[in-house]
């Protein structure tokens, strides 16, 4: 007789699992934001922190809230909430209002998610949603050049909209990468994002063609505005280091959902944001408008997913 | 960053180690019709049940004794002494076509891809990774394979004939040597036929792997039927008698097994999980795997987030996604309209998926649905 039987797990394969889940990549996220979040409260103080945590936590408590009216199971602690409202409050001045950040982390998880049934199901980057009710909303409130008037930084991108590039030729690059230009309290902190975002393409959270897409539609279109008006156009480098540019294409753009998964309309995906970023600060309303250029090519994503390789086996057939 | 992990290379050390037989024997008959009744007296090689699929081998007694118990899923064989023992069949003799695949039926055979074809590939890559079954064999065993391979030769009646390869080191005779990058999946057989003849669907084709060819050599030597399997466990090789019990198999090999553990036959990848450790090991059966409790984070019920990564890592450049939504909510149809039947079910979709959803499983279900008839096959590697 032996001495006893061991009670075995049954399971379906695969046996094995890479180890990567959905809470641990947004944890990932998370930690490697964390250089931003601290240049957002060196250059911003701490009105800034108040910012990013009512954000974080307005997010995760109206996601909590949704499952409960929603009777499904709470699964905020996958993170994504959490990184949708930091996302989001990196997106908006650091004088916002209390209430104003409440409004869009409420915006960004009613409208950009919970209704879509979760995370993944929203056709929609939930932080851009969020921003964009903010935007029309309130425009007055999520003007960063009228509500940061108390800062002694310079407003790159408004004034480039209102007088041209002459304006702020002289703007030293090394401000606008450490964050010294007024903007979206998180999107502005250029040289942390970009760092965090090039470790996140490394490690493979994030389809590298879109960023890659990204950059080369902002730079192609501003070197076809920059190139017959110099004086009036900015060169490429002022458009990637100023604004959102580097928050879209790192962490907006490349929201799972919302983007097309294989590589050519990932590539066509990135470069209709990118251009779609400059014409909107050449011809738009908005100094910025970085998060509008993402919800567009969000609005192509599902178009640009139908250009997909035929099944194993069945080429021949199809043709 | 992770590919390491798919390698097929294998680091081959010590010759396959024999498991000794032991006292009683759990035969796997479950969807086999029964050819004998508890308590008869068989003989080694007797036929025990027949499967309704004409193609599938019968079901064979590994070791002569007495039937001790059975039910819809387990024959057990108390192991006595050898009476006359069975007529051995003499392959050689047999008229390639019907009558040498009734020879090999009765010898515990699948025939199903035994048929003329101009080209046979051998599939000489290790199956899975971790699994190192397919190279031990080539080296170490290329007589019995050499013998199947002639057997094989002689019913397929092939033009040309293939070994694909992880290295150019092995040879058979009368082949010619391709090298396939040794990763998962291109050792499945989909894959290998594609790698040797460029082709995705190709014509007039067989593939073997040389576990197969090792049975029919097997066989052929013997005349009696396969009673044996080989199979990796722990990175080392093994040989036991077909229905040996697998609680058996590790205690020889002094391996572990602890409450809440997986014991996954033919390969983690791919394989099957069994909930008892007495589970007799089947002719198919090419490795044997104890992956711990918490080795990694376990499936769960939870709905897509359409990261894309199954789509990114899928060999047969399917919308796993997709597929698994629809097989989850009984849209098979539509399952099929997104190209399920080029699914190669090797599992890497369910290995990236960050939800941790079953996708193979959905995936293996809306077949099931859609084609009823072909899930009772016993399952294997290019078998």
């Amino acid at each position: 007789m032996r001495p006893f039987t061991p009670l075995l797990t049954v399971s379906c394969a695969p046996h094995v699992h890479c180890g990567r889940t959905t809470r641990s990549m947004m944890l990932e996220t998370l930690v490697v934001l964390i250089p931003t979040v601290i240049l957002a409260v060196i250059n911003y103080g701490l009105p800034a922190l108040r910012v990013m945590a009512l954000a974080g936590a307005s997010a995760v408590a109206v996601e909590a809230l949704c499952a409960r009216i929603m009777e499904r199971e709470n699964e905020t602690d996958d993170l994504h909430g959490l990184l949708t409202g930091l996302l989001l409050a990196f997106l908006l001045p650091a004088s916002a209002p209390w209430w104003l950040v409440v409004a869009g982390s409420a915006a960004c998880i009613i409208l950009g998610k919970a209704i879509f049934g979760g995370i993944g199901g929203s056709p929609l980057c939930a932080p851009c949603v969020g921003w964009a009710v903010l935007s029309i909303s309130w425009p007055e409130l999520m003007d960063t050049e009228l509500t940061l008037l108390s800062a002694n930084f310079a407003a790159p991108l408004h004034q480039l909209k209102h007088f041209g590039f002459m304006a702020v030729e002289d703007m030293p690059l090394l401000d606008a990468l450490l964050g010294r230009q007024i903007g979206g309290l998180g999107a502005v902190q250029v040289l942390p994002l970009l760092l965090a975002g090039l470790w996140l393409m490394i490690r493979g959270h994030i389809k590298p063609l879109i960023p890659v897409g990204f950059f080369l539609g902002v730079i192609l279109a501003s070197l076809c505005f920059h190139l017959p008006g110099p004086d009036e156009y900015a060169p490429p480098l002022f458009h990637l280091v100023t604004g959102g540019t580097v928050l879209a294409a790192f962490f907006l753009a490349t929201d799972n959902g919302s983007s097309p998964v294989f590589p050519i309309g990932v590539l066509l995906y990135g470069l209709l944001a990118g251009v779609m970023l400059i014409l909107i600060r050449v011809w738009g309303v908005y100094p910025d408008g970085a998060p509008f250029a993402v919800l567009l090519a969000n609005l192509a994503a599902p178009l640009l997913d139908r250009i997909r390789p035929h099944p194993f086996g069945t080429r021949k057939e199809a043709a | 960053m992770k590919s390491n992990v798919f390698s097929l290379r294998a680091e081959l050390a010590d010759s396959i180690v024999d498991v000794p037989v032991s006292n009683s024997l759990h035969v796997f008959i479950g969807g086999y019709e029964m050819l004998v009744k508890k308590g008869a007296k068989v003989q080694r090689g007797q036929a025990l049940a027949v499967h309704p699929r004409p193609d599938v081998g019968l079901a064979n007694a590994p070791v002569s004794g007495k039937v001790s118990s059975l039910d819809f899923a387990y024959l057990s064989i108390k192991a006595g002494k050898d009476g006359d023992p069975v007529e051995p069949i003499d392959l050689e003799s047999l008229a390639p076509g019907e009558e040498l695949n009734q020879g090999l039926h009765d010898l515990g055979i699948s025939v199903g891809r035994i048929r003329e074809a101009e080209t046979l590939v051998i599939n000489g890559l290790n199956p899975q990774p971790s699994v190192t079954i397919a190279e031990q064999l080539l080296r170490d065993e290329a007589e019995t394979i050499s013998l199947g391979l002639s057997l094989v030769r002689k019913a397929i009646n092939p033009k040309r004939c293939v070994l694909a390869a992880g290295t150019g080191s092995y040879r058979l005779e009368g082949c010619t040597t391709q090298v396939v990058k040794p990763v998962y999946p291109n050792s499945l057989p989909p894959m290998v036929l594609k790698a040797v003849t460029g082709k995705e669907v190709p014509e007039s084709t067989v593939g073997f792997s040389v576990h197969k060819l090792w049975q029919i050599g097997h066989v052929l030597r013997t005349g009696r039927a396969i009673d044996e399997t080989v199979f990796t466990l722990n990175g080392g090789n093994y040989r036991a008698r077909i229905g040996t019990p697998l609680v058996d198999i590790l205690d020889f090999a002094n391996v572990e097994i602890h409450p809440g553990d997986r014991l996954v036959l033919s390969g983690p990848m791919t394989g099957y999980s069994v909930f008892n450790v007495e589970h007799g090991i089947e002719k198919n059966v090419f490795s044997v795997n104890v992956v711990p409790k918490n080795a990694y984070p376990p499936m769960e019920d939870r709905p897509c987030i359409n990261c894309g990564e199954c789509v990114l890592h899928c060999p047969a450049r399917l919308q796993p996604n997709l597929i698994a939504r629809y097989a989850e909510y009984g849209m098979f149809e539509r399952a099929r309209e997104c190209g399920l039947d080029a699914c190669m079910e090797c599992g890497l979709c369910s290995y990236w998926c960050p939800a941790l959803r079953p996708m193979q499983h959905y995936i293996g279900f809306a077949k099931q649905q859609l084609h009823p008839q072909s899930g009772n096959a016993p399952t294997g590697w290019m078998h």
